[in-house]
């Protein structure tokens, strides 16, 4: 009983530490978004958002970001059941979809570099690489711990350390789709509409 | 519960980034009041994530210390945001050192451009 408590209260400590250093985050993300905002019009002669993105992309990403959101929830909801099957199958899939997303994200930095839009171009195009790289960084990094913690969860079991991990990487992951909502629409859509 | 609260916000999530989707393939609003309806449905999807997938709706002790750090947070980031547009979109205006005319003769003629 007194152990439950403890492990109540390491879970509610590391989860706000976790929690600061997302708003933390939040302060980078809005930094970056102020500069692409500001930049949006400086293309210096080359390429404009509207000439460059194409919304079918972006809509995709943004799809396949969402599920892979949903199916991390799925894992934790699976976790907080005991159950280690459904969590790695969840977790699979999360990790599947955030594969997906990095792939289609890089390929589309590509072809603008290949197409001459790279980040050397303008201040508009600079902005645009740092802005959403930074984000696709992000997902790495995520994809990086989603695997050391399955790695661990099958090596260990489901500890109330590990436990603990997927719960954080939950928040970390969630915390991502929901930047990129801002990226979707104030990058993609209004750059598309505007 | 939780796995209905999940899947909630997941189908709000998809009916409100297809609405901001087809709103401009579509063109359902154009000029400023596209860009307000795409701020509005980008700010409704952000709280309900927040609600449903972050849960920060709670009222016990961890939820609460969460929704306290984003309301800080959020506090921040309007001044970060709103601050810089502000900012610069004037920065080069106040700037110039020329009669007020001339000066809103550079300004048009930037803004026709594109720029600020």
């Amino acid at each position: 009983m007194n152990e439950a408590v403890e492990q109540k209260a390491v879970l509610h400590r590391t989860t706000i530490g976790f929690w600061l250093y997302l708003m933390t985050d939040c302060a980078l993300f809005a930094s970056l978004f102020a500069t692409y905002v500001v930049l949006h019009g400086s293309t210096a002669g080359g390429p404009g958002s509207r000439q460059l993105f194409e919304l079918p992309t972006a809509l995709t990403e943004t799809l396949v970001l969402l599920i892979s959101s949903y199916a991390c929830g799925m894992a934790v909801l699976a976790m907080r059941r005991k159950n280690v099957r459904q969590v790695l199958i969840a977790l699979a899939v999360t990790a599947v979809l955030g594969v997906t997303f990095l792939a289609i994200e890089l390929r589309e930095f590509i072809t603008f570099s290949l197409d001459g839009a790279g980040w050397q171009r303008s201040a508009f195009l600079s902005a645009f690489f740092t802005l959403v790289g930074t984000h696709g960084l992000h997902i790495l990094t995520g994809l990086i711990w989603l695997t050391v913690t399955v790695v661990t969860l099958l090596r260990v079991g489901l500890t109330d350390k590990v436990a603990r991990q997927l719960t954080l990487f939950s928040l970390f992951w969630h915390f991502l789709d929901l930047v990129w909502i801002f990226i979707f629409t104030v990058v993609y859509l209004m750059g598309v509409a505007a | 519960m939780t796995r209905v609260k999940y899947m909630t916000g997941f189908l709000l999530s998809l009916i409100l980034t297809l609405v901001a989707y087809v709103s401009v393939t579509d063109r359902l609003a154009s000029g400023f009041q596209l860009i307000v309806l795409l701020s509005v449905l980008a700010v409704v999807q952000a709280a309900v994530q927040l609600i449903f997938f972050l849960h920060v709706d709670g009222g016990s002790g961890e939820s609460r210390d969460r929704r306290v750090a984003l309301y800080v947070m959020l506090g921040m980031i309007l001044i970060l945001i709103v601050g810089s547009i502000w900012i610069m979109r004037n920065m080069n205006y106040n700037m110039i050192q020329l009669s007020p005319d001339a000066k809103n003769k550079v300004m048009l003629d930037q803004y026709d451009k594109g720029g600020f």
